[in-house]
């Protein structure tokens, strides 16, 4: 009786065995199989999981050729007439995808320091623009610092093409000598910006004019925390010790779980897409007050260190444009707030609740019939040069620069 | 023929079969024995009996009723840890003396929080009570958010200022609101002092309330021992952050090491190592600025000290908020030849800076670690304090 239960024990014992062994190499050989057909290049942006890979490197060279081979980037081809398809390619995973965030105090993080072919983050973070810019700044120079989110840094655009680059290029030509630089980074909004300029400020490098570009991640951002804060506290709260982030990472790399991942990411991104029912008045109102404190409080710390500021209102695809001549308008879903929060901010700006530092660039594509962003929210090169004639016009007329 | 052929391959084809099936029993085994030794070393993890490796900055809270806590302030009465304070705190029993002290940091933690990088993580102890706002209440609730018709002091300073070691009603705010209720302002006093904090936290913190509509009608920032803790400027969680946030986006050089690196197994192993052969790190106030006299670093961290000042004052005038800048005592002053006293002696020489700026670092100060104030000396503290306010700074 023992022998038989012993015997029936010991069968079921190996079936199990066998069972766990056979799955496990089943398992591998569907990795390998995924792996050979899930392609290096990256799909979606999806910069706050970017990679560090400067230009010439394997990884970079790779990345570009797959890119192109698969045409990843060939809708962005015709805002770049004067770059092939591979320049264009460099370019926008320069912008997006090979250029890590790095974490900094205060502000929650930073772009990360790189030189690429068409994008290059100085140390200190701010982006380089079409002339060498020193640092710290020339104490007898006329420097002007430009703060905002990812549209203001230029994300798909080349260093000389961004709206602080355009920016300097015609105050030099209508002032004289000045020097701008690009403080502005990815989803930054006006809390992120302020803390930015006060730690500068605390820094010892204070500037003549400070100029704030928002309107876009405010309304992106409803809860006010900065994009990396729920991951943050995470990582902090259990530690890179953590079981679970640990095992995490190991799984997400593997070639099968990475496949459904881009599967579910792409079921997300079509229910993104589905238009979203009208935007809260409290949501909007909850941002606006936000918005005017920082204003208040930039101004004020501003005026104890003698810097001129000007807060402008950027455009945005959700006001006061024809979505008809948008090829990306599919996805502006995350961006409705804006649409709904425009109308009220340049009420308030018209009623002058906003003072005389706010400058509003909100209508400059009013009447205009052609492709303002090259994706859903980001500037065309001939947009940012738009956006850069209305600051600048700002900038001259309110004479916020010392004479030359 | 054909049969022998056919007899030889099935032979081979058994004896596969057998070799396939012994290595699916081994990985079986060694899976199954792996799983129990790290469940078995999970547990102890868990009873508190293995000591983690290494400590996670973000400590769990122990809530005072449950195992760990009872059997921690078990363990320090029976060493006679805390025997040292007991006499500071006359009418306490040793073992409330014990759970005061274990409350006040080795049962609670910090969480992350945008901007000023962490705060006080949310606790309710017998002694110490966190809000999940941030602060701590001084003996009696607070509402959150304040009421707007009340007199509302935010305090901001570092964990001399939070209390570590002293129970709510005894810290520095809480006497502060005592004596200005005494005087006949019914005031809400609001404790947001945070061990590890210094000015530009505490400017950050400030700021951060003043954005979310949190408008004190008084704010209070007690600094001078934190800020010479930190030279670098740099809040003490940065460097894990940088290190957290670089894996976070790009992954890890090797997940299968760290994902074995996780196991109990492995922590144990670490453990061990620690055990045998670790050393303290200094701590943070001790350490050398590397590289840079002692004067510069003197003059640095004054330089950020009024820096931030200048800010918090012009942001708190923007809000219509009233600041006080507080210099605290530190122990200790004055005997060495490090930054904080050749910094504390040249802010004495030029204590007049303004009428929002109290010199309280004269007040006779006693400690219950070396850093942390007494009762007594809290309360001497929000005298100071309580005097500034009332018109007579420094």
């Amino acid at each position: 009786m023992t022998s038989t239960v012993d015997r029936l024990l010991t069968r079921a014992w190996r079936r199990a065995a066998l069972v766990l062994l056979n799955g496990l190499v089943a398992f591998a050989i569907l990795n390998v199989v995924c792996a050979l057909i899930l392609d290096p290049a990256p799909g979606a942006p999806a910069g706050d999981a970017a990679i560090s890979a400067p230009p010439g490197s394997a990884r970079y060279d790779a990345a570009v050729a797959s890119a192109v081979a698969h045409g990843a980037f060939r809708e962005k081809e015709r805002f770049f007439p004067r770059l092939s398809p591979a320049d264009v390619a460099g370019l926008m995973l320069e912008s997006w995808l090979i250029r890590p965030y790095a974490y900094e105090p205060y502000t929650e993080f930073r772009e990360g320091a790189y030189r690429g072919r068409f994008v290059r983050v100085d140390a200190q973070g701010f982006r380089e623009g079409g002339t060498p810019q020193p640092w710290p700044p020339d104490r007898t120079a006329r420097n002007v610092f430009v703060f905002g989110g990812s549209t203001i840094f230029g994300y798909g655009l080349p260093d000389a093409d961004t709206v602080p680059a355009h920016l300097e290029h015609l105050l030099v030509r209508r002032v004289g000598p000045v020097r701008v630089y690009n403080f502005a980074r990815g989803y930054y909004f006006s809390t992120q910006e302020r803390v930015l300029f006060q730690q500068l400020l605390a820094a010892g490098t204070v500037p003549e004019v400070a100029v704030f570009v928002d309107g876009l991640n405010d309304f992106y951002n409803r809860t006010g925390d900065p994009q990396f804060t729920a991951r943050l506290r995470g990582l902090l709260a259990h530690g890179p010790e953590a079981a679970e982030t640990s095992a995490w990472s190991l799984l997400a790399d593997l070639p099968a779980v990475r496949a459904v991942t881009r599967i579910a990411r792409r079921v997300a991104a079509r229910a993104e897409a589905a238009p979203t029912p009208g935007a809260p008045a409290a949501e909007v109102a909850s941002v606006i007050a936000r918005i005017r404190v920082n204003q208040r409080l930039i101004e004020a710390v501003a005026r104890e260190h003698g810097v001129r500021v000007l807060f402008v209102w950027q455009p945005v695809p959700t006001y006061g444009y024809d979505l008809s001549a948008h090829p990306f308008a599919a996805g502006l879903g995350i961006h409705d707030l804006s649409g709904a929060g425009y109308p009220p901010m340049l009420e308030l700006a018209a009623s002058g609740a906003l003072g005389p530092d706010f400058h509003s660039c909100a209508e400059i594509q009013r009447g205009l019939h052609e492709p303002l962003y090259l994706d859903q929210v980001h500037y065309t090169p001939r947009m940012a040069k738009r956006v850069a004639r209305c600051i600048a016009r700002a900038v001259v007329s309110r004479r916020l620069l010392s004479p030359g | 023929l054909t049969s022998v052929a056919a007899g030889g391959r099935r032979r081979r084809t058994d004896g596969l079969a057998r070799l396939w099936t012994a290595l699916a029993v081994l990985v079986l085994n060694t899976t199954l024995l792996l799983v129990l030794v790290n469940l078995g070393l999970a547990a102890l993890f868990r009873a508190g009996l293995l000591p983690g490796a290494p400590a996670a900055a973000m400590r769990s809270g122990a809530a005072p009723g449950t195992p760990a806590y009872e059997a921690a302030v078990a363990d320090a009465v029976a060493r006679g840890t805390f025997r040292a304070r007991e006499g500071l705190f006359p009418g306490r029993t040793p073992r409330e003396v014990a759970a005061l002290s274990l409350e006040s940091r080795r049962f609670r933690g910090l969480a992350y929080l945008p901007y000023a990088q962490f705060v006080e993580g949310a606790y309710a102890g017998r002694f110490v009570h966190v809000d999940r706002a941030g602060f701590r209440s001084g003996g009696v609730p607070l509402p959150w958010p304040p009421e707007a018709g009340a007199t509302n002091v935010f305090v901001f300073g570092d964990s001399t200022t939070f209390g570590d070691g002293l129970p709510d009603d005894a810290t520095v705010p809480a006497a502060l609101a005592a004596l200005l209720g005494r005087r006949g302002r019914p005031v809400r006093v609001y404790n947001f002092g945070c061990a590890g904090y210094f000015s530009t936290q505490e400017r950050v913190r400030f700021e951060a309330l003043l954005v979310e509509g949190r408008v004190p009608a008084i704010a209070v920032f007690v600094d001078g021992i934190g800020d010479f803790a930190r030279p670098d400027g740099e809040p003490a969680l940065t460097d894990r952050l940088r290190q957290l946030m670089a894996n976070a986006g790009e992954p890890p050089q090797d997940p299968l090491r760290a994902a074995l690196g996780a196991l109990p197994l492995a922590r144990a192993a670490t453990a061990l190592r620690t055990w045998a052969g670790a050393e303290p790190e200094p701590a943070a106030d001790t350490r050398p600025t590397p590289g840079r006299p002692v004067e510069a670093t003197a003059a640095g961290v004054l330089a950020r000290y009024l820096e931030n000042k200048r800010q918090i004052g012009a942001s708190a005038r923007a809000r219509g908020v009233r600041a006080l800048f507080v210099w605290q005592p530190a122990p200790g002053v004055g005997g060495d030849a490090t930054a904080r006293s050749l910094g504390y002696a040249q802010l004495a020489a030029r204590r007049d800076l303004g009428p929002d700026f109290a010199w309280c670092a004269d007040v006779l100060v006693r400690t219950l670690d070396g850093v942390h104030y007494t009762p007594r000396t809290a309360r001497r503290i929000a005298r100071c304090i309580a005097r500034a306010l009332e018109g007579d700074a420094g």
